[in-house]
């Protein structure tokens, strides 16, 4: 008996209102009856440059005025200048989609007073990627929240406050039982009222960025201001694999339970300028942080992060297992670097996004910090990556270190800044170089100067 | 004229069984609340679509309704409560059931229960390859293959 096939449409419509957009798709080829009896809408935006509200009602009447059983797989309002007399029709827009079994949700306005998220949009049992942004607050959740397909969450400029004690930040993670992938673009954790403590047993790639010179209105926001009463930071999440943190340290790390970590980007700032210094040390201790990431396979420092290491250097820990490092040090002193180096037993490849560090003073071609660069003896470093070379007797000189002491080097690649005439120089003098390996291969890059300045 | 907690109706249903309740559990139900108001339920009312055993779990549904109503909007508690009991009074049926029940909900009228059934359906469709969703509510396949690989193309954002 075809029993599902013998309900009248109105009720087959009325199952289907229940489904995800997904779902209702897979109806489609059960049987020619069922072809056509859900519609599903692949995408509904609104996305507007202008603050002018016109359109908008017309919208949000067309989306309200669908039939119940009309799925939505994604939905996005993008309007940066949006009038506060608008919340009240995005909210209404808001929870009616969320009950049309949408997938992607995203909503990107630009916050200028008083706006909140309807509670709905936290009992939605379909959205699988969320994006929420930018300025405002979550500051409750409702009781019965629960997202359970919530893969990926994104969330630009949000912040999180507490209500009758709950923190909710920690509740939206707690609502997610799913959530893999967790994006935190220009927040500001230390602004946050909440519990200090980012928990989820499933999660798997975490970024938290802060972007300091860009998309705010106000500078004075990014100073750290409030610089000593960011006391602490719990990351317990045992499944992560990767993290990307851009961010003020708290005081310290209580908790850091970072256990399957893989692959780790650091850059931590003290301050605006990001001027970590010795008296720091009395004040703040990150290398909770950096002891808690020591079994990962990659690791990305910025030149923050170097400086930060270079204040806690003999707390550096062994890195057993970490096969690539990639670090922005310029100028700076490379005294972490070395350091960092000779605690990776299993290093493979070096990656420098900057250009060689070599001696500051008139006769000093290698600087003192590298100490002639004994680290790279008995090094197992093989391959050697310099994003920034020009070719000068200084940076030579800090090649005949790389190449004399690597004895497991095969290959060096470089991003040469030269210009054509002296290409066929700057190749010569690198392979008339003595090499502890005996199979190093040498791949330049040349960009010319000529067109680098012309474009 | 008593109450509506006092007043009783019989409800008899096609199979001959009948079921005393109170006026209140009577106007769960939509139809019979019509039927009350138009002064026309003297003696039993016959409900021909609905068969002694549906009527009966329906009647528990909507007798529990009554009794453990929320008592506002924001009796957060009292929701929860009624929601728990109504995922484990779903729990007892099978497929067949179900679909009975949504039939006569439907036929009367408890927008309540008839939510409840069919989103107790839509989960059963989750998660489930068309071809299992097939098997398991027995639709038959009218498609020829190549109509079927054409949807299948057509909304191949769905299958990946």
């Amino acid at each position: 008996m075809d029993r599902i096939s013998n309900l009248p449409d109105e009720i087959l419509c009325h199952i289907g209102s229940f489904l995800s957009a997904k779902d209702a798709a897979f109806t489609k080829v059960l049987s020619k009856r069922w072809r056509n009896l859900l519609t599903i809408i692949q995408a509904l935006y609104f996305h507007s440059m202008s603050n002018c509200g016109e359109g908008f009602k017309d919208f949000v009447d067309g989306v309200l005025a669908l039939p119940a059983s009309s799925r939505i797989n994604k939905f996005s309002i993008l309007w940066e200048y949006v009038d506060i007399d608008q919340y009240v029709h995005i909210n209404r827009c808001l929870c009616d989609v969320v009950k049309r079994g949408v997938l992607v949700l995203a909503l990107k306005i630009r916050e200028k007073e008083g706006y909140s998220l309807p509670l709905e949009v936290f009992t939605c049992k379909t959205v699988e990627k969320l994006t929420l942004g930018s300025g405002f607050t979550i500051d409750i959740l409702p009781n019965d929240a629960s997202l359970p397909a919530l893969k990926t969450l994104f969330l630009d400029s949000v912040r999180f406050s507490e209500f009758g004690g709950r923190c909710a930040f920690t509740a939206l993670l707690s609502a997610s039982p799913l959530l893999e992938e967790l994006v935190m673009d220009n927040i500001e954790l230390r602004r946050w009222k909440w519990s200090c403590i980012v928990s989820s047993p499933t999660l798997r790639r975490l970024t938290i960025r802060l972007d300091k010179w860009l998309t705010h209105d106000d500078f004075i926001a990014y100073c750290r201001g409030l610089a000593y009463d960011f006391d602490s930071i719990s990351l317990d999440l045992p499944g992560l694999t990767y993290l990307e943190y851009s961010d003020y340290v708290p005081k310290e790390y209580l908790i850091v339970n970072l256990n399957s970590l893989i692959e780790a980007k650091l850059d931590l700032c003290v301050d605006e300028d990001g001027v970590w210094n010795e008296r720091h040390a009395d004040d703040f201790n990150p290398m909770n942080l950096i002891n808690g990431i020591k079994n990962v396979e990659i690791l990305d420092i910025s030149l923050e992060t170097m400086m930060m290491l270079h204040v806690f250097l003999e707390g550096i820990p062994v890195f057993e297992k970490l096969s690539r490092v990639s670090v922005s040090p310029s100028e700076f002193c490379w005294s972490p670097l070395a350091r960092l180096i000779k605690n990776s037993p299993n290093l493979k490849t070096l990656i420098i996004k900057g250009h060689l560090h070599c001696g500051l003073q008139v006769n000093e071609w290698v600087c003192k910090c590298v100490s002639e660069y004994s680290f790279l003896v008995s090094c197992p470093l093989e391959v050697v990556q310099i994003a920034n070379y020009s070719g000068s007797i200084r940076e030579l000189e800090q090649m005949k270190h790389f190449f004399g002491k690597l004895s497991c080097l095969k290959l060096v690649r470089l991003c040469a800044y030269v210009s054509s005439s002296n290409e066929k120089r700057v190749m010569e003098d690198l392979l008339k170089l003595r090499k502890a390996s005996s199979n190093c291969k040498i791949e330049v890059k040349f960009i010319k100067l000529e067109s680098y300045f012309n474009t | 004229m008593a109450s509506s907690s006092t007043n009783k109706f019989v409800l008899k249903s096609n199979d001959d069984v009948s079921f005393e309740v109170t006026e209140a559990v009577a106007r769960e139900f939509q139809v019979i609340a019509h039927i009350i108001d138009d002064d026309c339920a003297k003696k039993a009312i016959p409900l021909s679509n609905v068969t002694g055993e549906i009527l009966s779990k329906m009647i528990e549904y909507g007798k529990k309704h009554i009794e453990e109503a929320p008592v506002d909007e924001e009796d957060e508690e009292g929701k929860k409560k009624l929601q728990i009991w109504d995922e484990e009074f779903m729990k007892q049926f099978n497929m067949e059931i179900v679909f009975q029940l949504i039939l006569a909900s439907n036929y009367l009228n408890n927008k309540g229960l008839l939510d409840l059934t069919c989103c107790t359906v839509a989960d059963h469709i989750k998660d489930m390859t068309p071809d299992e969703v097939r098997t398991l509510f027995n639709v038959k396949n009218d498609y020829t293959t190549e109509e079927e690989e054409e949807i299948r193309k057509e909304n191949s954002w769905a299958f990946e």
